[in-house]
Parts: structure tokens; C-alpha cells; sequence
């Protein structure tokens, strides 16, 4: 991992604490991962989901309620609990100001969070680095294009005239695509306002649009179909980000190259600097789900809650179960998750200002 | 297709799955009753159970809950001018002075069996055009769809009323109201200050009982006398069956509009009721009783907001894209089912599918049947003094507004918007308008940016838009035309 990003960090004033809650966390995983406390025995385990039912974090969460039960203890019972407003921000203020820290909540967190978070949002009470990471999965995405535009390669995106992409605001998950775009420094035009990832993927079918991101089960379900009638053409992933904080390609998509991997073709080496800073930061904001602890949760219970995970990603059942939902993604486990997240986590000031220069020269807004 | 439509058809009639629908609908039916809470909350009620079900148990209790909700949310509407859900206001202008009227029963029966021709209706449309429709939804673009939004603000036109100006003005002042929060393109806040509950603006549900079921508590409160003013309730069942198969070409052309609306991902399909209840009266040639009891003002909404149901399943299944707020929940719990909505629905899923219509169609008559059987305990309701049962009434309410996102703010929301409309009331303002201009705002302001942005000045001479303007311009032109000739106020 890029050890000046961490360096560089504008949150210095919270360097203490990260260091104090690292050093807490690694203590947990050489000490006692070992077995079940039974903190949760005949408990109920309740996931803070600071949106609505029914979205694909909502989703993910219900899935981890209705499974993970049995590897936390005798007779445990994990509820999903949704309290939405401004994004996930209600929810997560929630989950700071007035949780209690008896280990009996966890928070859930996705992109709707993360996002103003990372910007610096002024509604935002909480700070991610103040927690304990339990679990993480990163689903990314695929960018694709309309067949009438007769390429096949994503070297050719360069010799289209007119690349239109569709987005829904400049802070939503699509973020990611304009990230990989401004990586890759892809002329487009982006049009801004559709309500959800569903109605961007209408708009290329309509011809609104000519290129779209959409995510991994969005896309093999719905896109992948359009490729097979051959209206659509796949172009390349975003790539998901493995234990050790680099890019990879997605499990769920190995034939099909990384934003990385068109970058090296396409200028003879790896991307690096405060673009790639920029372009992690927004991916692993965009792309992870997560679970957090309050740190001062009694030690038993978040030992308890990693061994669970531990325990079930050496289930095949589980596992096999996990692929059929969540697609082919890895359950990352206490600090594997917090490495995953810190490419967003530990933005520098510097990758920052560049996404907000470049949002602004771009498409003019404001982050 | 059809051999698949009978097996699908034993798969939900075998008991162990019949029991789960009727469970859904019992769940249907009370929610849909109480004043407040939809669709969505029922959803939410029932999708911790269904991880681990079997699908086809489990997609037919959520459908059987949304399928019945518009039926059943007819009672507080008619019975105590109380919008029973967000889908339900239309039927108070006429429903509720019928009730008055002690006509509570007439009206009932005509709504339900409305409902239950609607429903039906959207299950039949459902099952016939899903493998060919891919191409019509596809055919909406932005610019279409900003102005088949516009044509729905034009239907207030023909609701204010004796003074088309607070129409107008009352409009305004919804799509106003729905500026409060985040803008839909950028991470603009408006007018939200440091309250972090504005951020997401005011929820509809919040918006349609403060405005509709405050003010008719209040004043009869302040008489303390019983929503009927006549002391016996006429039964009327039979002639609400009668006036359903009498006026059956509104019921038709009600629920084709109700399925045409839902189907249209985006374009707001809790105001179906009130686009259905604006073209009845504009189709009908004595329009002196609408807004003081006239049936026909019941049985229109009722048939649209249930075939709604049918049509928002469309691009739910074929695009994965929700087209109203309970199907949006229902989304969800089919990806927890491990079912992903789209092409497959046609091909791998389609038993699923199948049981989806059934369901529907199904859930329909049975929930019909249920309401059919409550009616006449229910109705009495109307007959009570507004003292004993209001306390009751407004706990639910306040209950219902503080569920919607479990702040404070919900609570003071509701309470401020309930003494807004009770101003309104008082001095003989329209509030349909209101809602309808909240609901269609964020569409309008979304397909505008995205219509600008993407095409310029060019979409204007698209002829679709061309053609739709016309008719927008049509529907104004008519409405004031009425009010000459002297439309009953509303």
C-alpha cells in the first residue's frame, strides 16, 4: 500500500487515535481469535442499516442477518434495523451520538455514508476511524458501452466522437466510473439527474446515453443479456481492492481487464500519483460494505463477531451460499477490512483537492 | 406460456403457499386500514421472515400484502375523510360526503368492486404485454417523460375547483414544498439550514395526512358530532355493485390509466388517483356532483390505484426498476429471494413470475371479499361521535407520521402541515393541488435537467413532446371551460 498517502493525511489531529485503535485492534487478532467468548448466547445482535429496506446495502445486511446467527453463539438472533435519512447520514449520526456501546449494535456502512464523509460533509457526526472494523466486502462494477458505437476495445473509447454517460449526482456510486474516467483522462459529456442506477442503464438502451457503469449484480443480470444480443459491449472493471490495499481484478469478472490495466496499455506503465490516489479512494468508498463496533464495545463481543466471520468463510455451505447472493467477493475479517477501506479512510488532502478540481473543471460541481 | 400459467397456478393453490398469501393479505388489509401507513411499511413488516423461504411462498405474500392494500385503504377515505395511504385521497372527494350522506355503504361496495375490476384489470395487462414490453417502456425518453409529468400538473386544472387561481397558487406551493432537501442532480441542499431531518424533505405520507386528515378530525372535533349526518346507514350494497357495472367504461378507462401511469417508471404513481379522478370528471357530461357525493368520483380513483399495482410490476420485473414506492421494497426482498429482476423474469424465472400474476389476481377477489365481509361492522364507524374515536384515530396517526423515518421532525412536520391545511380548509382552499404539484416536482425538475442537458433546445421539436403538449394545453383549456359552466368545488 502507498505508505505517503497515510503520511499525507489531513486528519492528522485524529493520527493519535487511528494509532491507539490499530494497535487495540491487532491486540485482539493476536490474542484471542482463537475461540467463542459467548458474549452473544441467546442475545440479539441488531445491524444499524441507515437507509430504507429494500437497496442493495439493505440487501447485504439482511444476508449477513439471516446467516450469520449460528457462528456467533447459541440461540443468537441478528436483526436488521433501518434508520434512513440524508443518505445514510441520519442513520450513522445515530450510531455515534446515541448508540449504546454494549456490543448489541453494529453499524452498517456503504457508499451513502462514505461519501459525504470523505468529503467533508458538515451534517456528518461520525468518523469511521473511530470504530472497530469487523467485516468487509468489496463489489465493484463494470463499465460498458453501447454497441452503436462499433468498438470493441476500451483503447478505441478514445476515437469516439461523442461519449455520453449518464450519472445520478456527482456523489453517488457512479462517482466511481468518473473517477476511472478522469484516471484515464476519457473526454466525455456526463448527464446528471437520473434517480438510480436503473434508469442510467434505460438510458443507454434508449440511446440517451452510449456508456454506463453498472454494478456486479445489476450487470450480470441485466447487462449481460444486452452484450448477448449484442447491443451492448463490455469495456473494462473498476477492480476490487484485496488485503493487501492493492487492485485486482474482479473475481466476478477475470477475463475482463482492470481501469489499471487499460491505464498501463495505454501509457506503458502503472498508474500512480495523486490521480490513482483519487481514483482508490472513490473505489473503495463506492464499492465496500462493511460492518463496524463502537471501540469502547466490550473486547469479547467484537472478538466474537470476527470469529463468527472467520469461522463462516471456512464453511463451504456458507460460502457457496455467499457466491449465489453476493457474487464471488471475500468476506475480509477485522483488520483485512480496515486495509481494504484505507485507501478512503486515509485520503490525502492532496487526492481531495484534486477530485474537487476536477468535478468543478469537469462537470462543474461542487463536492 | 399457458401450460407454465397452470403450473405456476398449483404451485401457489397448494396449502402450504396459500397459507403465506393469505398471511400476506391480512397483513394487506390492516395496514392498508390503518390511516397512514402503505405499502411500504408492510413491506418492511414482512421481509425479515422471507431469507430461506421458498420463493414462490414468499413472493406470494409480499404480493398479496401490496395487492390488497389499495382496496382495503378505502375505508378511512370514505368513512372518515382520512387518507387510508398515499394511493387513496381521490376517493375522499366524493366518497366522504357520501358517507355524510349516510351513503357510506353505496359507496363502499362501488369502490370495492371498482378495486377489484382494477386489480384484476392489472393482472390481465400484466400477464399479456410483459413479453412484449420491453420496447414501450423503452420508447419514454427524458424529454417524454418531462412532459407527460407536465400533463399530470395540468390535471389541477381541472381539480381547484370555483377559483382556478388558488389552484394554481396551491400548486406552487406543493412543488415548493418539495424543494425542501437534497436537489436531484448535484449535493445541493435546499432551504434545509442544520436540521439534518429536512435533508431528505418532507415524506409524502407526512404531507397527505397533514393536509387531508387533520383539518376533517378538527372540525369534527369542534362539533363533536358523527361523520354521518344521518342517524341509519341505508345498506346500498347492491346499487354500489350496480353503479360499479353501470358506469364500467370508466372503470376501464380508469384502470388502463392506472396501469399506463405504473408502468412509466418515474412518473409518480401516487397520483394515479387524482389524474383518474380529473379525466372522470372531465369525461362526464353532468359534472354538477362531483365533489358532493357523485359515485362516479369513487369508483374512478379505486379501479386506477389498484391496476396501478399490475403496471409498476412491469418495469420492476422487466428492468429491475422500481415504478412506485411498494414496489421498490418488493425489489428487495425478490434479490434477498436470490431472485435479480430483468430479462430472466421472461425466461428462468418465469414461474416466478407467473406467481406474481396469480398472486395478484388472486389476492384481489380474496382481499375484495374480505373487505366486502368488514364493510358492515367497519361502517359504523361514520355513526360514532367524533370525540370517542378521534383520540384513537390521531394516536395512529401520529404514530404512522413518526414511523416514516423515526425523528422528531416527523412528529413537528406532521403537526405544522395539519394546521396548514386546516387553514386551508377553513378558508376554502384546494389542497389536492398541493400534493399533486409535491409529487410531480422532483420528476419534473429531474427529466428537465436531464432533457437540457442531453439534447439542448432539440427535444422541443420531437413530435411525441409536440403532441403531448397539445394535450397538456387541451386539458387546461377544458378545465376552465368547466369552471364556467360551474364544476362543483372540490
Amino acid at each position: 500500500m502507498n505508505k505517503t498517502t497515510r503520511n499525507a493525511s489531513c486528519f492528522t489531529r485524529r493520527a493519535l487515535t487511528l494509532a491507539v485503535a490499530a494497535g487495540l485492534s491487532s491486540g485482539v487478532v493476536a490474542n484471542s481469535h482463537a475461540e467463542l467468548t459467548g458474549f452473544y448466547d441467546g442475545e440479539t445482535l441488531e445491524i444499524l442499516t441507515p437507509w430504507t429496506p429494500g437497496g442493495g446495502a439493505d440487501t447485504w445486511g439482511r444476508y449477513v442477518s439471516a446467516t450469520i446467527g449460528p457462528y456467533l453463539g447459541e440461540d443468537v438472533s441478528v436483526q436488521v434495523i433501518n434508520r434512513p435519512g440524508a443518505g445514510g447520514v441520519q442513520g450513522s449520526n445515530e450510531f455515534q451520538l446515541r448508540t449504546a456501546s454494549d456490543g448489541m449494535t453494529v453499524l452498517l456502512q456503504s457508499a451513502g455514508q462514505v461519501f459525504p464523509f470523505m468529503y467533508g460533509s458538515d451534517a456528518v457526526r461520525y468518523d469511521f476511524r473511530d470504530y472497530e472494523p469487523i467485516v468487509a466486502m468489496a463489489q465493484s462494477g463494470v463499465v460498458y458501452a453501447s454497441a452503436d458505437l462499433g468498438i470493441e476495445d476500451p483503447l478505441e473509447l478514445w476515437e469516439v466522437d461523442e461519449l455520453i454517460y449518464g450519472e445520478v449526482s456527482p456523489q453517488a456510486i457512479g462517482s466511481m466510473a468518473l473517477a476511472a474516467f478522469a484516471l484515464l483522462d476519457l473526454p466525455h459529456d456526463a448527464i446528471f439527474g437520473y434517480q438510480s442506477r436503473g434508469p442510467t442503464r434505460l438510458a443507454l438502451e434508449q440511446g440517451e446515453t452510449n456508456l454506463d457503469f453498472q454494478t456486479t449484480s445489476a450487470y450480470t443480470s441485466n447487462v449481460e443479456p444486452l452484450v448477448e444480443e449484442g447491443t451492448a459491449v463490455p469495456l473494462f472493471s473498476l477492480g476490487v481492492i484485496d488485503t493487501d490495499g492493492e487492485l485486482v481484478r474482479d473475481p466476478a469478472f477475470p477475463d475482463m481487464p482492470t481501469v489499471a490495466e487499460v491505464y498501463e496499455e495505454r501509457h506503458g506503465e502503472a498508474p500512480s500519483g495523486v490521480a490513482w490516489d483519487a481514483y482508490r479512494a472513490v473505489l473503495s468508498a463506492g464499492s465496500i460494505k462493511m460492518l463496524w463496533a463502537k471501540a469502547d464495545a466490550p473486547k469479547d463481543s467484537i472478538n466474537d463477531l470476527r470469529y463468527a466471520f472467520e469461522q463462516a468463510r471456512e464453511d463451504e455451505d456458507f460460502m457457496a451460499d455467499s457466491v449465489e447472493a453476493n457474487g464471488p467477493y471475500e468476506w475480509l475479517v477485522g483488520d483485512d477490512a480496515y486495509t481494504a477501506m484505507s485507501a478512503t479512510l486515509d485520503v490525502s488532502e492532496e487526492a481531495l483537492n484534486y477530485l474537487r478540481k476536477t468535478f468543478k473543471e469537469r462537470y462543474d460541481a461542487d463536492l | 406460456m399457458l401450460a407454465a400459467s397452470f403450473d405456476a397456478l398449483s404451485l401457489i393453490l397448494d396449502p402450504s403457499r396459500l397459507v403465506f398469501m393469505l398471511l400476506g393479505i391480512s397483513v394487506g388489509l390492516v395496514v392498508g386500514i390503518l390511516p397512514g401507513l402503505g405499502g411500504v411499511v408492510g413491506m418492511s413488516l414482512l421481509l425479515p421472515f422471507i431469507y430461506g423461504m421458498d420463493p414462490h411462498a414468499a413472493t406470494a405474500m409480499l404480493i398479496g400484502m401490496a395487492a390488497v392494500i389499495a382496496t382495503a385503504d378505502t375505508f378511512p377515505s370514505i368513512l372518515i375523510g382520512v387518507p387510508g395511504s398515499a394511493g387513496s385521497q381521490a376517493t375522499i372527494l366524493d366518497g366522504y360526503p357520501m358517507a355524510q350522506q349516510g351513503k357510506a355503504g353505496r359507496a363502499l361496495s362501488a369502490a370495492f368492486s371498482a378495486s377489484l375490476i382494477g386489480g384484476l384489470i392489472g393482472a390481465l395487462v400484466l400477464f399479456a404485454i410483459l413479453p412484449i414490453a420491453r420496447p414501450v417502456v423503452l420508447a419514454f425518453k427524458s424529454p417524454h417523460l418531462f412532459m407527460l409529468t407536465v400533463l399530470g400538473l395540468c390535471v389541477v386544472g381541472l381539480l381547484a375547483g370555483k377559483y382556478p387561481f388558488r389552484g394554481i397558487l396551491a400548486t406552487l406551493i406543493g412543488i415548493m414544498i418539495a424543494m425542501l432537501g437534497s436537489a436531484p442532480s448535484s449535493v445541493t441542499f435546499r432551504f434545509v439550514g442544520d436540521s439534518v431531518y429536512l435533508m431528505d424533505g418532507i415524506p409524502l405520507s407526512i404531507l397527505a395526512m397533514g393536509l387531508f386528515a387533520v383539518p376533517e378530525i378538527i372540525d369534527l372535533l369542534a362539533d363533536n358530532r358523527a361523520v354521518s349526518k344521518v342517524k341509519e346507514i341505508s345498506s346500498g350494497w347492491k346499487d354500489g355493485v350496480r353503479d360499479t357495472i353501470r358506469n364500467r367504461w370508466l372503470v376501464l378507462r380508469s384502470a388502463a390509466l392506472g396501469v399506463a401511469v405504473g408502468a412509466i417508471p418515474g412518473l409518480g404513481g401516487s397520483v394515479v388517483d387524482w389524474l383518474s379522478y380529473g379525466q372522470a370528471v372531465q369525461s362526464s357530461k353532468d359534472k354538477s356532483g362531483f365533489g358532493k357525493g357523485d359515485v362516479r368520483g369513487v369508483i374512478a380513483p379505486e379501479s386506477s390505484n389498484n391496476a396501478k399495482e399490475g403496471g409498476a410490476l412491469i418495469p420492476t420485473m422487466l428492468f429491475g426498476i422500481p415504478g412506485s414506492g411498494t414496489t421498490a421494497v418488493l425489489l428487495g426482498g425478490l434479490i434477498l429471494l436470490g431472485i435479480q429482476p430483468g430479462p430472466s423474469m421472461l425466461t428462468t424465472d418465469l414461474s416466478i413470475t407467473l406467481t406474481i400474476v396469480w398472486t395478484l389476481a388472486l389476492a384481489n377477489v380474496v382481499g375484495a371479499f374480505a373487505c366486502f365481509l368488514l364493510s358492515r361492522p367497519i361502517a359504523r364507524l361514520s355513526t360514532i361521535p367524533a370525540a370517542k374515536f378521534a383520540p384513537f384515530l390521531l394516536i395512529i396517526m401520529l404514530v404512522g407520521a413518526f414511523q416514516n423515518t423515526n425523528q422528531w421532525g416527523d412528529l413537528v412536520a406532521f403537526i405544522v402541515i395539519g394546521m396548514f391545511g386546516w387553514l386551508l380548509k377553513s378558508y376554502d382552499w384546494p389542497r389536492a393541488p398541493i400534493l399533486i404539484g409535491f409529487v410531480l416536482a422532483p420528476s419534473i425538475e429531474r427529466y428537465l435537467t436531464i432533457s437540457a442537458s442531453r439534447y439542448g433546445w432539440s427535444w422541443l421539436s420531437d413530435p411525441i413532446v409536440i403532441v403531448i403538449g397539445v394535450l397538456a394545453v387541451a386539458v387546461v383549456a377544458a378545465g376552465v371551460c368547466a369552471k364556467r359552466k360551474g364544476l362543483g368545488e372540490t
